[in-house]
């Protein structure tokens, strides 16, 4: 048996689905304990945890007294209430890689002679850990909540961004292997394997040119985004050079889920889109500004939620089409915002 | 052959607070480890009369932070450092008589011969390879404890303990598929950390459909 095996806690709430942001919510305990039980105080409070794949911390952020100096009789009901006043907070959220998880504990503080009392009872049960972390006259109960956000409204900070795009990284890289490859060949270095760097060099650089020859041609792109109501933002991208070699192109956001798993050596990062906008195909001929209106988010996501090595953000892509029967794709994230 | 979460676990119905193989906290680290070396153990040796050096041994993912974070609730006291290589100056500006230091590797050798000449602090350090030759060299006394192995019992445990933590189900009434549990450790080998991050998706497809 352990301590949780001799109090049992039910919970209910005004709101039958849990609590709601930038509202009062109220809240029913009701306790029914399986021993005679004294105590010095019994709090609740409200916490949210941020719990992923490689990450679990939590946060508290209220608290409340509900009983004091009291004590309880074996098998009674024992009902308290308690309302929490919750301001701008993330909601709960169900992600790939990240869940936000609202709880309400129930602290008990025992008095001494509880106290002592209990840890008799428990001490017929020990095991490994109540050697070393024995009862410590306190008992907790949580229950998971839901915590919704139903006032919510996205909005973006405008924004007026240029993307340089620099095609020549790949190639020079690709030519250099190849050069040294020959050196290393003439100079009866590496005779046997020269094959090896010498094909990895004639990919790198095709690669190279590739992107030269596709993404490439546009050079620089300007990117200007301006919010117009709580429903839709305009975006206007401005191709500042050889917008005539396109002969098409589609313009989209996604928001991306971002967990970092930095424990122990290595350093993995989970991304998954958690949300794609609607796609708009601007076919040829291709202006020189395109401007064109998306719709923010359909539904509640935490965009503006970061913490230590989880993050959420919006990039705008472009997937460009070319008249050489080439394609490319330029990402550029932007300030989506939310607010209650 | 593909493995199931639903396949593993035979209980149906089970109502969890969330995914139950994500990350741990503090709090809740003492009651979900499975501890491979006992932490008795672990405090006897570490209190001993004079200083003493433990190392952690083992591959990444084989559960040596996850006990030396558990160490650190017992030892609250104790110094504990996650670290980065900009990390090392707090480290030696440290006087504490426990110091835990995670991924000691990260520190260049040089610098660790430092820290294990301050012959008045003990160390709980974490590392993929012996460091036997510097304790040697700078003679300090260290006991080993390694990493490595599972058997199908151990993984039960860890799996069950998991499951009872985070949902309103008891850890006796969880019955597991031995088949699958097998299967796990033909996958994976003793790399807990990728049999807990492959149930965390599988529970997420099977549970919520992505």
């Amino acid at each position: 048996m352990a301590i949780k095996d001799y109090i049992n806690v039910f919970y209910s709430f005004g709101n039958n689905n849990g609590f709601s942001i930038n509202a009062m919510n109220s809240f029913d305990i009701s306790i029914n304990p399986q021993l005679d039980m004294t105590f010095n105080r019994v709090i609740c409070s409200l916490q949210y945890q941020i719990v992923g794949k490689a990450i679990s911390n939590k946060s508290k952020i209220s608290s409340l007294t509900i009983d004091q100096n009291g004590s309880w009789k074996k098998k009674n009901n024992y009902n308290y209430t308690g309302k929490f006043e919750l301001g701008d907070l993330p909601p709960s959220y169900d992600g790939r890689n990240l869940q936000i998880i609202w709880w309400l504990y129930l602290d008990v503080e025992f008095n001494e002679e509880s106290k002592s009392r209990i840890q008799n009872l428990l001490l017929k049960d020990v095991f490994i850990f109540s050697l070393i972390k024995s009862f410590d006259g306190k008992h907790q109960n949580k229950n998971v909540i839901s915590l919704t956000n139903p006032n919510y409204e996205y909005a973006i900070n405008d924004f007026d961004k240029v993307y340089k795009i620099d095609p020549y990284l790949y190639f020079i890289i690709g030519i250099f292997i190849m050069i040294i490859t020959m050196v290393l060949y003439f100079g009866d270095i590496l005779k046997k394997y020269f094959w090896i760097p010498a094909i990895a060099g004639i990919g790198i650089a095709g690669y190279g040119q590739y992107k030269i020859n596709s993404i490439g041609l546009l050079k620089e792109i300007r990117f200007k985004g301006t919010h117009i109501d709580n429903e839709k933002f305009n975006l206007e991208i401005a191709i500042l050079k050889n917008e005539k070699k396109i002969s098409s192109a589609k313009i989209r956001y996604k928001t991306i889920e971002e967990v970092i798993d930095d424990r122990g050596t290595t350093s993995t990062t989970y991304k998954e889109n958690i949300y794609n906008s609607e796609t708009k195909t601007i076919n040829h001929p291709v202006a020189k500004v395109l401007s064109t209106e998306l719709r923010y988010p359909s539904r509640n996501i935490p965009i503006d939620f970061s913490r230590t090595n989880v993050r959420f953000y919006s990039q705008i892509e472009v997937s460009f089409q070319f008249k050489n029967n080439t394609s490319g794709v330029i990402k550029q994230v932007f300030p989506l915002t939310k607010i209650s | 052959m593909k493995i199931n979460y639903n396949d593993l676990v035979l209980n149906k119905n089970i109502q969890y607070s969330h995914n139950p193989f994500g990350g741990i906290d503090d709090e809740e680290l003492l009651d979900i480890i499975d501890p491979k070396h006992s932490f008795e153990k672990l405090i006897q040796t570490l209190n001993q009369d004079s200083p003493i050096i433990i190392q952690f041994v083992g591959r990444k993912g084989r559960g040596k932070t996850t006990h030396l974070r558990a160490l650190h609730q017992l030892i609250p006291e104790a110094e504990m450092h996650f670290l980065n290589r900009s990390t090392y100056k707090w480290i030696v500006d440290n006087t504490n008589k426990y110091t835990f230091i995670d991924s000691v590797h990260h520190i260049s050798w040089r610098k660790r011969l430092q820290l294990w000449r301050n012959y008045s602090l003990s160390y709980v350090i974490t590392t993929h390879i012996p460091r036997d030759l510097e304790f040697l060299f700078c003679k300090r006394k260290y006991k080993t404890f390694y990493f490595n192995g599972i058997t199908p019992e151990k993984l039960e445990i860890i799996i069950k303990k998991r499951i009872s933590q985070f949902s309103y189900i008891k850890y006796q009434d969880i019955l597991l598929n031995q088949t699958i549990l097998n299967q796990l450790i033909q996958k994976f080998g003793d790399n807990i950390r990728a049999i807990l991050n492959f149930l965390y998706d599988r529970f997420k497809i099977e549970s919520y459909g992505y």
